[in-house]
């Protein structure tokens, strides 16, 4: 019993890394493009969020489905079946993206379909194929809170630089920064927010071990 | 033993980065100088303004990085003096703030520091600001009309002889006034006199390098005389051309930036060349009426590779000539015996 115990304590742990130490977008640097190109506005980011959680979830568990085929069955026939679902998906993606906003599917133009074949999938749906549906299922929700996150940051920090609004709302800053909204503006502030992550990151666990080396002092002490 | 006899005139460390940062910065200030003439204090306290946000930016990326300042390095006050020059004088305070952070914060510390910058610093800061304000950066007030030195400025201004070229038209300006800079342009670009004081001052002082300018000059006047882009004969063409674009003072101070000019002579040749030849384009293609700065930084990108095809082709034209005269030596001493 202890392994398995163990062994979903690990999956849990890795999930929950997902969201900010192992960010797929800032950490691993997967699914750039979209977030870069697509993300300059709050409701471009929720678009495309929803696009990467209903693209994602269900290619990395049926790639968990597809590992347990006989290993006859080539890799790239896997691959183009997840690719295939994946396409499929963007169809209730785009309606349930309607309903954010009207012309979302519109204005995030190409960077919309170009979330079907994102790294995150491209790069996990081989490990997915050892593990267990639930896990699979598991780790795309994780990825998809992920990038959920780190685009609805970089997104709102680039809709108040560039255009002073938060949801297309009032606008609130009298000077603006258009090249917030261009790509090299997004390359910068996802490469900034990059850099202070890892510099959080870093600073903590720093801390943490000062903690245990003074925890350890203490417990020799007495 | 002889003693050593120090001769006059006693300098020590002639070319070093601080003398040559130093000289670049008493060449701008005839320019500030001028500024200062034509409109006024706001002129000068862009410049401040300018200076101030890039050393603040720079002393708290050194302290970040955990190193330690370092005074003697007045590479952003170059920076920070280099680009209000290109801008209008009613540039609003943010945009030259703005300016000055982007190229010391995101295209000097970035990429290394002082000396390993990929790209030219006041270029990129000044392509930024493009980007972002191009009606604040390119809408110019009169000369001695002494624009408001606090506040805005925005009243009074319009596009200058710059924008007739760009458009395809001649401008409508009397020469004289276009070679004492007294016209409608950016604050430091104007005045053309000056500005060839301050290259000659610089080359003599030997703080810029004459390679790359002179290649660069050659093919943007050849360009100007042969290949007009105005409907005028090719010597007015060259002085419409010199007098309102950027391309005279970016060839002055911007294109010799130590640290993202190539090391070897023959390099800058072709280093210079490129980049009057990216000028031309961007000048005949681009969408913006100064394109100098966004042309210097594409050539930024080839002057490693300069660098390296010009060092492997004298390394096998070496070759070839010591393989010749090998072969030489050797006819001559078989016939010797």
């Amino acid at each position: 019993m202890r392994p398995k115990q163990n062994a979903a304590r690990r999956n849990l742990r890795k999930g929950f890394d997902l969201i900010f130490v192992h960010n797929p977008v800032l950490i691993t640097g997967l699914a750039l493009a979209p977030v870069i190109m697509g993300g300059f506005t709050v409701k471009n980011g929720m678009g495309l969020s929803l696009a990467f959680a209903m693209v994602t979830i269900p290619v990395l568990v049926l790639s968990s489905f597809l590992g347990m085929l006989p290993e006859k069955v080539p890799q790239y026939v896997r691959t183009i079946v997840c690719a295939v679902l994946a396409a499929l998906m963007l169809i209730p993606a785009r309606l349930l993206a309607g309903g954010i906003a009207p012309n979302l599917f519109d204005s995030l133009g190409m960077y919309f379909s170009m979330v079907a074949l994102n790294t995150v999938w491209l790069v996990c749906a081989p490990s997915c194929q050892k593990k267990k549906p639930q896990w699979a299922l598991w780790d795309g929700v994780c990825h998809s809170l992920g990038f959920f996150v780190c685009t609805i940051l970089i997104s709102s920090v680039r809709e108040f630089l560039a255009y002073g609004t938060f949801w297309g709302g009032t606008p609130a800053l009298t000077v603006k920064f258009p090249a917030a909204a261009y790509t090299f503006g997004g390359f910068i502030l996802v490469g900034t927010a990059a850099a202070v992550l890892r510099w959080g990151i870093d600073r903590s666990k720093d801390i943490s071990r000062l903690i245990r080396r003074q925890q350890k002092k203490w417990r020799l002490g007495r | 033993m002889p003693q050593f006899e120090p001769k006059a005139p006693y300098v020590r460390n002639r070319d070093s980065a601080f003398t040559m940062m130093a000289d670049v910065i008493i060449a701008m200030l005839p320019l500030y100088f001028m500024a200062f003439y034509f409109y006024g204090s706001r002129a000068l306290l862009l410049g401040l303004v300018s200076v101030a946000a890039a050393v603040i930016s720079d002393f708290i990326c050194i302290l970040l990085e955990g190193k330690k300042p370092y005074f003697r390095d007045i590479s952003a006050v170059v920076t920070g003096m280099l680009l209000p020059l290109m801008m209008s004088a009613a540039t609003p305070y943010y945009v030259a703030v703005s300016a000055a952070v982007f190229a010391i914060v995101f295209v000097k510390h970035v990429f290394g520091g002082v000396g390993q910058c990929a790209f030219n610093p006041a270029a990129a800061g000044f392509a930024f600001a493009v980007s972002c304000w191009p009606t604040q950066v390119f809408s110019y007030p009169a000369p001695f009309s002494a624009p408001g030195a606090f506040g805005s400025a925005a009243e009074g201004l319009s596009s200058g002889p710059a924008w007739n070229l760009f458009q395809g038209g001649v401008p409508t300006n009397d020469i004289l006034d276009l070679l004492l800079g007294k016209f409608l342009g950016p604050m430091g670009l104007t005045n053309i006199v000056v500005l060839v004081t301050c290259l000659f001052y610089l080359l003599f002082r030997g703080a810029i390098s004459w390679q790359a300018p002179a290649a660069f000059f050659g093919v943007m006047v050849l360009t100007a005389l042969l290949f007009p882009r105005i409907p005028e004969t090719g010597p007015m063409s060259l002085v419409y051309e010199a007098t309102t674009g950027m391309w005279v003072f970016g060839g002055i101070f911007l294109l010799g930036e130590p640290g993202t000019l190539p090391k070897r002579s023959s390099s800058r040749f072709l280093y210079g060349a490129l980049a009057a030849l990216f000028t031309v384009l961007f000048q005949r293609f681009g969408r913006v009426e100064q394109t100098f700065v966004f042309a210097l930084l594409l050539t930024n990108v080839f002057g490693f590779t300069l660098d390296r095809g010009s060092e492997r082709l004298l390394r096998r034209l070496r070759r070839v000539y010591i393989a010749t005269k090998a072969k030489r030596s050797e006819k001559k001493s078989a016939q010797g015996v």
